[in-house]
């Protein structure tokens, strides 16, 4: 570990074990670092996790599974591509990717926010609870599955049962979205919604109109069993 | 788990080193599977046949037995002992499943890992570094190549269960897989109506088998992948190599990871990014996951 400039800090991922990286950066950030350096993340899983400082940790290249997952305060910005779970699971704080990230992103995050410039591949916020999870490119099948509360923001195309059993939480799609699942409904977007958009949108410098977005949220047949309705849960179930 | 891997280059007549950068990315996958790692590769097709067989040691003169097995039933240009067993170009004209099982009856210390005119298949108990350094997969050159690394969980560990498997009797076709094919007593219970042999317990053998099959009928590529996805349960991502391409498969669920890079130059596959990056730290590429029931391939 050696500083580079007044509190930034450089960490060399080669040769060091996950655990040893994610040490160091604990102890720059308690030491007032207000930014660390990784070199040579080279996909390796697991990197920033757990980060509660208010700090910022730059990854030069691509990060592995679970990066930034349990995030509360901290920032991380992969300069780079992320793997499964990327910011799982956040508290509070920021997780940016410049590229595309893998399944899973943003899963059950509860505060924070996920800005992904890529693709996401499948499960993007599922059982999000919170936060909000922007996505410049595309997202996979069963996106915003089961989630509670937040938003998902996505600037391209959406896979197939996209928000399937979502109780809360709203969903923006400017492309195609493939289909929807089950007691995912279409609602029309609000000036509250396009002051949203406009904001996420200006925010991390994507270039899209806020009212070409389609707005989706629960239908809310989910939330109590009635036989009535049994169609609608066959088809959840 | 399991890791998988795969390297193509597109130019076909582009001979890369698909051997480094098949040790360099099972090794970086080697905590997805320590038991046992494997490759197929495939370098300029000859007139007659390459063979690699396991032989289990049985003391002196096993491997003068295994010649004398395959002089039998086809012309020998050359045999060399390699550390697991031997490897063999051979001038055949019949048909590969009387020459694979004609051996086999003949030396019951002989397994044939694979036939074909342009690939070999390379497997062992242990790491990708291990097997390099008993086979110096590193040094081979080639126009593509698939690799294994394998943590066992329902059949043996040892050399015979070890991925890729071949997909016998059919030349130049291999198969690697992570995941679990519920389905896969029905199908090979089909083959074995049609006279097919399985060397192992392993779903990813009749795997293997079950598309080979279909593509020795004249099937193309493209939908003999595509079909599997409808007919096969379970979980998978897998990768088949011929002759002269791969093609990949996940299941309807995406339970199992893969990710695709690809460049004018070349298309690399692995379970992790992990993996590409070891074996193409600099490059300007961009591997993204693939879709749950995505198929696709490539032909050099």
């Amino acid at each position: 570990m050696a500083a580079v400039a007044a509190r930034q800090v450089e960490i060399d991922c080669a040769g060091r074990s996950t655990r040893e990286i994610n040490q160091q950066i604990r102890r720059a950030a308690s030491e007032g670092a207000a930014e660390i350096v990784l070199l040579h993340p080279a996909g390796r899983h697991n990197l920033c996790v757990a980060l509660f400082d208010p700090v910022t940790v730059r990854l030069r290249g691509d990060a592995g599974w679970y990066c930034g997952g349990m995030l509360d305060g901290g920032t991380v910005v992969v300069e780079g591509n992320a793997g499964w779970g990327v910011a799982e699971n956040t508290m509070s704080g920021r997780v940016e990717v410049v590229g595309n990230v893998g399944t899973g992103a943003g899963a059950t995050m509860h505060g924070g926010e996920l800005y992904v410039s890529g693709d996401a591949g499948s499960r993007a916020a599922i059982s999000l609870k919170g936060g909000a999870v922007v996505v410049g490119g595309s997202v996979g099948y069963m996106s915003g599955f089961m989630m509670q509360r937040g938003s998902l923001v996505v600037c391209g195309d959406a896979g197939e049962a996209l928000g399937d059993s979502m109780y809360e939480g709203t969903i923006y799609v400017a492309g195609e979205v493939a289909s929807l699942g089950a007691d995912a409904v279409d609602a029309e977007a609000g000036d509250d919604d396009l002051e949203f958009l406009r904001g996420e949108l200006e925010r991390h410098g994507v270039d899209h109109d806020p009212s070409s977005f389609r707005k989706i949220v629960s239908g809310r047949k989910l939330w109590n069993f009635s036989k009535k309705e049994f169609e609608v849960w066959k088809t959840a179930m | 788990m399991c890791g998988i891997t795969g390297i193509l280059f597109k130019d076909p007549e582009r001979v890369g080193p698909v051997g480094r950068i098949q040790v360099e990315m099972l090794q970086a996958l080697n905590r997805r599977g320590p038991d046992s790692t494997g490759v197929a590769l495939y370098g300029p097709p000859e007139t007659g046949f390459l063979l690699r067989a396991r032989l289990q040691p049985d003391g002196e003169g096993h491997v003068e037995r295994a010649r004398n097995a395959i002089e039998d039933l086809a012309t020998v240009r050359e045999l060399a002992p390699t550390p697991g067993g031997v490897r063999a170009s051979v001038a055949y004209e019949g048909e590969l499943a009387a020459l694979a099982d004609g051996v086999e009856a003949a030396e019951a210390t002989l397994d044939v890992l694979s036939l074909g005119r342009s690939m070999q298949i390379v497997k062992e108990v242990g790491s990708a570094e291990e097997l390099d350094g008993a086979y110096d997969i590193s040094s081979f050159e080639g126009g593509h190549a698939i690799g294994h690394t394998r943590m066992a969980t329902e059949s043996r560990v040892d050399t015979l269960h070890s991925h890729p498997f071949w997909a016998r009797p059919f030349a130049d076709i291999a198969l690697v897989h992570n995941g679990h094919v519920t389905n896969e007593h029905k199908l090979r219970r089909r083959l074995e109506q049609r006279g097919h042999q399985f060397l192992t317990d392993n779903d990813s053998e009749v795997l293997a088998a079950y598309l080979a099959d279909q593509l020795e009928r004249g099937e193309d590529l493209g939908e003999v992948l595509e079909r599997s996805v409808r007919e096969l349960d379970g979980s998978f991502a897998y990768l088949v190599s011929t002759a002269d391409g791969i093609g990949f498969a996940r299941d309807q669920f995406g339970l199992k990871p893969l990710l695709l890079a690809e460049t004018d130059d070349y298309v690399v596959l692995a379970s992790e990014d992990i993996a590409i990056r070891a074996a193409f730290p600099d490059d300007d590429i961009h591997p993204r996951e693939l879709g749950a029931g995505e198929t696709r391939s490539w032909r050099r």
